[in-house]
Formats: C-alpha cells, structure tokens, sequence
C-alpha cells in the first residue's frame, strides 16, 4: 500500500496532475475552444426539436456550393490532410427542395410498422381471380420499391455533406421502399395466394441507369413513375378488400405524398436555379415518357388492376376496364398537370398515344 | 322544402377528443390548413404538429392547403355514413367526386400525406354528430 502510495505520488509530480495514473498519457484537451460557433441554443417547440430548428446561426447557412470533399459536418471546422471522398453533388440546384428537413421529421413520425399496424388477420378469403390479381398488383409494387431502394442510394452516397437534410431525407425514403416491398410482400403471401408474374421492368431499368444527375433520376422516379404509383393507391384505396389493405395502401400513400413533395420540390429549386432546366425537363420526360407507354404495352398489370376494381373476373372485361382507364386519365391529369405547373411545357402531340389517349379537356 | 344546415357544431369537441388521444398522437405530426366548405357556412381546422391547433370561422378560405367543398346534405350525409361504418374514406370520396381543392399540386398531395390523421378527425366528429 504505501509502495503504490509513493509510485502514485511519483506520476503525479512527474506529469503535475493529480490523479494521473502510470502508462497512461494525459489527454492533450488542444481541441477545446476550437468551433466556428459556440454558445448555440435551440428551444424545442411543439414539434419537439426538429432537423430544421437546428439550423440557427453559421450552421444555418447553406450555400449554392459545396467544396468540402470529406465528410465534415456542415459547421464543423475541416482538419487538414483528410482525404477527398469524391462528392459528385455538390452545388444546391442539384439536390435542394426547401422541405427536405421537415419531411425527414414527418418520415420519423409517420412511421409505420407492417408487422404489427396492419390488421392482417382482417384477410379473409377471397375468390381464386380476385386474389390472384391482388397478388399480381403487389408483386410488381414490390418491384417499384426495391427500385426506389437502389436508384436512391446509388444517388444518395454522391451527395455532398453540405446538404445533410436531403441525405437525411432520402434516407428515410430509401426505408420507405424496404417498408412497402415488406408490406406488399406480405399481403401477396397472407391470404392463401402468392407472388404473380415479375414486370416487364423497363420503366425500372430507365430510372436505375439514368445517369445524367441526381435531378434526372428525381424526374423518373417521383414525377413520372411516381405520380403513377401515387395514382394507382388511391384507386387501391378505394376498392381495398378489407381492411388491412385499405390501411396498407393509406399508410403507402402517405410515403409516396411525401416521395413526390420532394421530388416537386427539388424539380422546382433546379428549375429556378438553372436557366434552361424547364427546357432539359421537357426533353427527359419526351424520352421517358416513350419507354412508359412502351411498359404500358403490358398487359397484365393492367387487367390485374381491372380485376380488382371488379371485384373479380367476371366484370373485369367492363366495370374494371372502365375504372382502370378512369385511374389512367387521373394520372395524365396529375402528371401533366404538374409538369405544367412547374413551367415544364408538354405537347401533346408528341406524347405516345398510349399515353396522350387518356387527356380529357374535362373530367367528366 | 327547409334549407339543409351543414353539421358543424362537433368541431371543437371532436378537436378536444383527437388532442387527448394517444393513437391520433401515434399517427404522427399533421401539418396542413383544411378549409370546410358548405354552402353558407365555412371552417379552417388548422392541423400543427401533434394536435388540432385552431378551428376559425369567418375565415378566408385562401389561406387554406386544402378546401373539402360539399353541399350540407351531402356532407350531413357523409357524417352519418362514417359514424355507421359505412361511408367511404375522404380520399375515395375525392376520387368519386372531386370534394377537394387546392390551389397547387404540392398543396394537393397534403390530403394523402395526411390522410389518415385528417380522417381520424372527420371520424372523431362523425362520432359526435351521431
């Protein structure tokens, strides 16, 4: 004991602080007072605190353009000698949309859980027709999921640090697609039926191998394919079996909402920024446009989806054909409708008239 | 034949009701100005975080996200139907009728990030109304 005492005694005469223990350094604490901003307080509101009501003083500021090729903080001070990581997205125009914080807060709170908010047990059998369609519909929206898992993190790792809330954002959005290929999934093995046939895909190989920026690719998968999809769950919605779909395709629909918010939102900010952006728009859409209505060539999805507005196969022929070309010419509305808004003109003359066929100057 | 008279007076009761309830809670955060549209008569529920913040009369329907326009009979119809169960779901009845308005595409999409917070409401009054 008095041996430990005096060797103690000893390292702390040799270093000069009290407690220091033999072998180990003592810290250096050089980094303290080093912060480009100190003193910094947010006062968490009703929406408790949230991405956006951090962004107070420098750590606010978020310029057109970010230099900083590693993977520093947005506030926090650089050190020297850290490798570039190779950000291809670093300039505001090519990923901002001014509510990215706020729906990455949104996406937190409006989780859902598959497995335990859905009332699966309320699955009850339905005729051979009518669960094979369900079944079809939702393999290929379990198609569409896992593209929008790839094609945004095959993006979202290319984007700069400087613009955290659209990572934070599209991250979330990547978990939505795991949630809804999860969900769809389920739904196609838990009522006795099973997966359908896989989907011609061309429309997911147009969004996965678009390589001319982040905002191309938002384009595709938000305005265009996005708006469909956003289309063909509110008809869903409506002719949902019971209620664990009616309740699937709600909570699906409340995902895609936000995908599209996003995706407008972005495609508005480039718009805005970029003088010839409407122009590029146009000519993407012209292109993309052609390999949809080429997909729509397809059968199946198509009469699947009449089946279940029928109800079954009987009326598919009539009542489900009648109701599939009404949720196609809600989309052409809301698609073209958007585009418009945006300041995107479309002609359409020059639309494929797979397509332009479901334009009305009026809904009836 | 006696004008209709749009069902109106279980808005703050149905506001208290969602406010205390941890499931409505559970949805998530809403965010959105709906505008109620009947006849004569108009509302502006404002929906803010966990809560419904605000319900004001008087009010200029502009400054709603989302304007849901019925006439009173139909709407005292639809209040009925939801109570019993057997009514169809605001979004099906947009689908069916076009009820709502919004002055842009953005503002539009709030009726199906919202969805089922905003019926969880309607719901709450049609309940009351009953």
């Amino acid at each position: 004991m008095a041996k430990a005492k005096a060797s103690q005694a000893a390292v702390e005469s040799e270093t000069g602080h009290p407690g220091a223990i033999d072998g180990i350094p003592q810290p250096k604490l050089d980094w303290r007072g080093r912060s480009n901003q100190w003193g910094t307080r947010v006062k968490p509101g009703k929406h408790g605190l949230r991405l956006g009501d951090i962004n107070v003083g420098i750590y606010g500021e978020i310029p057109e353009q970010w230099q900083d090729q590693t993977r520093n903080p947005r506030g926090a001070i650089p050190r020297k000698g850290v490798p570039p990581i190779g950000y291809s997205i670093r300039d505001k125009a090519d990923l901002w949309a001014e509510s990215a914080a706020d729906l990455y807060e949104e996406a937190i709170q409006r989780r859902w859980a598959p497995a335990t908010d859905i009332p699966w047990e309320t699955v009850k059998p339905l005729s051979e027709g009518l669960e094979r369609a369900v079944c079809q519909v939702c393999t290929e929206l379990c198609q569409y999921a896992n593209c929008d898992i790839e094609t945004i993190s095959s993006w979202q790792h290319q984007m700069a640090y400087g613009y955290h809330e659209v990572k934070q954002y599209l991250a979330t959005a990547s978990f939505d697609g795991a949630r809804q290929f999860e969900a769809f999934r389920k739904r196609a093995l838990v009522g006795g039926g099973g997966l359908g046939l896989e989907g011609p895909g061309e429309v997911n190989r147009m969004i996965l191998e678009s390589r001319g920026g982040w905002t191309e690719a938002v384009a595709y998968i938000f305005l265009l394919r996005g708006t469909f999809t956003m289309t063909m769950l509110r008809y869903l919605e409506k002719h949902a079996n019971n209620e664990a779909e009616a309740l699937l395709y709600r909570y699906a629909l409340q995902d895609k909402a936000r995908h599209l918010t996003y995706g407008v939102e972005h495609l508005q900010f480039a718009i805005a920024h970029q003088e010839d952006m409407a122009l590029i728009m146009q000519q993407l859409l012209f292109i993309g446009d052609r390999i949809f209505a080429r997909e729509l060539k397809d059968h199946v999805l198509a009469e699947a989806l009449a089946v279940v507005f029928a109800g079954g196969i009987a009326e598919a022929g009539s009542t489900g054909m009648t109701e599939y070309r009404r949720m196609m010419a809600d989309f052409m509305s809301t698609y073209i409708g958007t585009c418009e808004w945006l300041g995107v003109k479309r002609n359409r003359e020059m639309m494929p008239s797979l397509m332009s066929q479901y334009l009305i100057e009026e809904r009836a | 034949m006696a004008r209709a008279i749009p069902r109106l007076d279980w808005l703050q009761d149905a506001r208290a009701e969602v406010n205390g309830d941890p499931g409505y809670r559970k949805l998530g955060s809403t965010d959105v100005v709906l505008g109620l549209s009947f006849g004569d008569e108009s509302r502006l529920v404002t929906f803010e975080a966990f809560e419904v913040a605000e319900i004001s009369e008087g009010v200029d329907l502009r400054d709603a996200d989302l304007v849901l326009t019925m006439s009173p009979k139909d709407w005292n119809a639809y209040l009925r139907k939801r109570a019993r169960g057997t009514g169809p779901s605001l979004l099906t009845l947009d689908l069916e009728q076009g009820v709502i308005g919004a002055a842009s595409p953005l503002a539009r999409i709030k009726l199906d990030r919202y969805n089922l917070s905003i019926q969880a409401f309607i719901d709450a009054g049609a309940r009351l109304a009953a």
